[in-house]
C-alpha cells in the first residue's frame, strides 16, 4: 500500500474504525514508513487527549420528576366544560338562521351545501333530494320530496351540536395549550434559578482557584531555590 | 462509556410495559451517559444538563413506541442526539450566554491533584474543547460517539441517521482537524515561564 491511499485511512485506524483488511494493509505500511508512522503517532496523541474532555458531576436526574412532568401537573386530558362560554353562538345563530331564512323563503332546494369558515375551522352541510328523516340525517337517497320541516330543523340541530363540540374541543385545546405553556415557563424559571445558584459556585470556585494559583506562585517566588517539581501546597 | 445493553433492554421494557419503578432505574443507569454525550455535543454543562431532562422526558412519552427489535442504547442515542441538535439551532439564535469565563475552572475532583497539576489538566482541556467546537456538528457527534462512548461506525450510523460510509468518512476528517487545531494551538506557557526576579 502506498503513502497516498495510507494516510487517509490513518485517522481511522487511531481511532479503531477501519475495516479489518484495511488496517491490516496500513499497519503493514507503517511497519516500514517512517512518515506514516509518525503521522498515526500524532493521531494517536490527538484521540488520547480526548480524554481531558472530563464532564463535572451534577444532581442526578428526578426520574419521578420527569414522568410527573410528562403527565403534567394536570390531569392528561382536561375537563370537559358542563358550560363553556358560547364563543361561536354568534356563529351558530348566524348560520341557522340562514337555513331557516332560506326555507321561510320557500327555496326549494334539492341538492345544496352550505360551508361556512370561521378562523381555521370549515362547517360544511350537504344535503340533497331530502325525505324526513328515518335514521339520524341520512336522507334516502331516492327521496324526491322538497325539504321538510321536520328535516330542516333537524339539520339545525345537528349544525347546533356540531359547533357546541367545536367549542367545547377549542376550549378544551386551550386549556392544555394554557398548561403546557404554564409548566414550561415554571421549568424555565427553574432552570433559571439553577443556573443562577450554579453560576454563584463557580464564581466561588474560580476565586478559590485562582487564590490557590497565586499561592503557589507566591511559594515559588519566596523559595525560588526549591527544585521545579516540587508538590504545590494544596488546600 | 457503554450503555450496557442487556441491562438497559430489560429495564426498557418493563418501563414500556408501565412499570414506573423499572424506568426510575432505568434513569439512574442511563443518566451519566446522557449527560456526558450532552455536553460534549453542547459544550456547555448547563445546556447539557437542560437537554439531559429534556431527552428523558422525549423518552418517557416514546417509549411505548419503541420497537424492542431495536437497540435501545441506540434509540435513547438517538433522542439526545436530536434534542442537543434541537438546542443547537436555538443556541445560535440566541444571544451566547455560555459560561466561558469558568471554562478554565477545572472540576472539583481534577483540582486535587493540587494548583500546578490542575491548571495543566483546564488548560489541555480547554485546547481540546475548543478543537471540538471547531468541527462541523455531524464530525463532532461521529466522534464523540466513537471515542467517549464507543459506538462502531454502524452503530453510530444509527444514531445520527447517516449512512456508515459517511460516518466513516465524517471521523476520518474529525480526527485529522483535531490533531491538527491540537498541534497548531501553542502551548499556553503562562505560569511556566520562569519568573523574573526583580532583585
Amino acid at each position: 500500500m502506498s503513502c497516498e491511499r495510507t494516510l487517509p485511512l490513518l485517522p481511522l485506524v487511531a481511532l479503531d474504525s477501519a475495516d479489518a483488511a484495511d488496517r491490516t494493509a496500513v499497519l503493514d505500511h507503517v511497519a516500514g514508513c517512517a512518515r506514516c508512522a509518525e503521522a498515526l503517532r500524532e493521531l494517536e496523541a490527538a484521540r488520547a487527549s480526548l480524554a481531558s474532555f472530563t464532564v463535572e458531576e451534577a444532581p442526578a436526574t428526578d426520574a419521578a420528576m420527569i414522568r410527573a412532568g410528562a403527565e403534567g401537573d394536570a390531569p392528561p386530558v382536561a375537563p370537559r366544560l358542563a358550560a363553556p362560554p358560547r364563543r361561536f353562538s354568534g356563529f351558530a345563530k348566524a348560520a341557522a338562521a340562514l337555513l331557516v331564512g332560506a326555507a321561510a323563503l320557500g327555496i326549494a332546494f334539492l341538492h345544496g351545501e352550505l360551508t361556512v369558515e370561521r378562523g381555521g375551522a370549515t362547517l360544511r352541510i350537504a344535503w340533497r333530494a331530502p325525505a324526513p328523516a328515518q335514521d339520524g340525517l341520512a336522507p334516502a337517497p331516492d327521496a324526491a320530496a322538497s325539504v321538510t320541516p321536520e328535516y330542516l330543523a333537524a339539520a339545525v340541530d345537528e349544525l347546533a351540536r356540531h359547533l357546541s363540540d367545536l367549542e367545547t374541543r377549542h376550549e378544551r385545546e386551550l386549556l392544555l395549550l394554557a398548561d403546557a405553556v404554564d409548566r414550561q415557563q415554571r421549568s424555565r424559571d427553574r432552570g433559571v434559578e439553577r443556573r443562577f445558584h450554579s453560576l454563584e459556585q463557580q464564581t466561588r470556585d474560580g476565586f478559590l482557584f485562582t487564590n490557590e494559583v497565586l499561592d503557589h506562585v507566591v511559594d515559588r517566588l519566596e523559595q525560588p531555590d526549591a527544585p521545579a517539581s516540587a508538590a504545590p501546597k494544596n488546600h | 462509556m457503554r450503555i450496557d445493553l442487556a441491562r438497559s433492554t430489560a429495564l426498557a421494557l418493563a418501563a414500556r410495559g408501565g412499570d414506573a419503578a423499572a424506568f426510575d432505574e432505568l434513569v439512574r443507569t442511563c443518566d451519566r451517559v446522557v449527560l456526558e454525550l450532552a455536553e460534549r455535543l453542547l459544550l456547555d454543562h448547563h445546556e447539557a444538563e437542560d437537554v439531559r431532562q429534556l431527552a428523558w422526558l422525549k423518552a418517557w412519552r416514546a417509549l411505548p413506541r419503541w420497537d424492542a427489535r431495536a437497540s435501545f442504547p441506540t434509540w435513547l442515542y438517538r433522542i439526545v442526539v436530536n434534542a442537543c441538535r434541537d438546542r443547537g439551532r436555538t443556541l445560535r439564535r440566541a444571544p451566547p450566554t455560555r459560561s466561558l469565563p469558568f471554562a478554565l475552572v477545572p472540576p472539583a475532583s481534577e483540582r486535587a491533584a493540587g494548583p500546578a497539576g490542575a491548571l495543566e489538566h483546564a488548560e489541555l482541556r480547554a485546547r481540546v474543547v475548543a478543537a471540538i467546537e471547531s468541527l462541523p456538528a455531524d464530525e463532532r457527534e461521529a466522534v464523540v460517539l466513537r471515542h467517549f462512548h464507543e459506538l462502531n461506525a454502524s452503530e453510530i450510523a444509527d444514531v445520527v441517521g447517516r449512512p456508515r460510509t459517511t460516518v466513516q468518512s465524517c471521523l476520518a476528517r474529525a480526527l485529522s482537524r483535531l490533531s491538527f487545531r491540537l498541534r497548531s494551538h501553542a502551548e499556553p506557557q503562562a505560569l511556566r515561564a520562569p519568573v523574573a526576579r526583580t532583585s
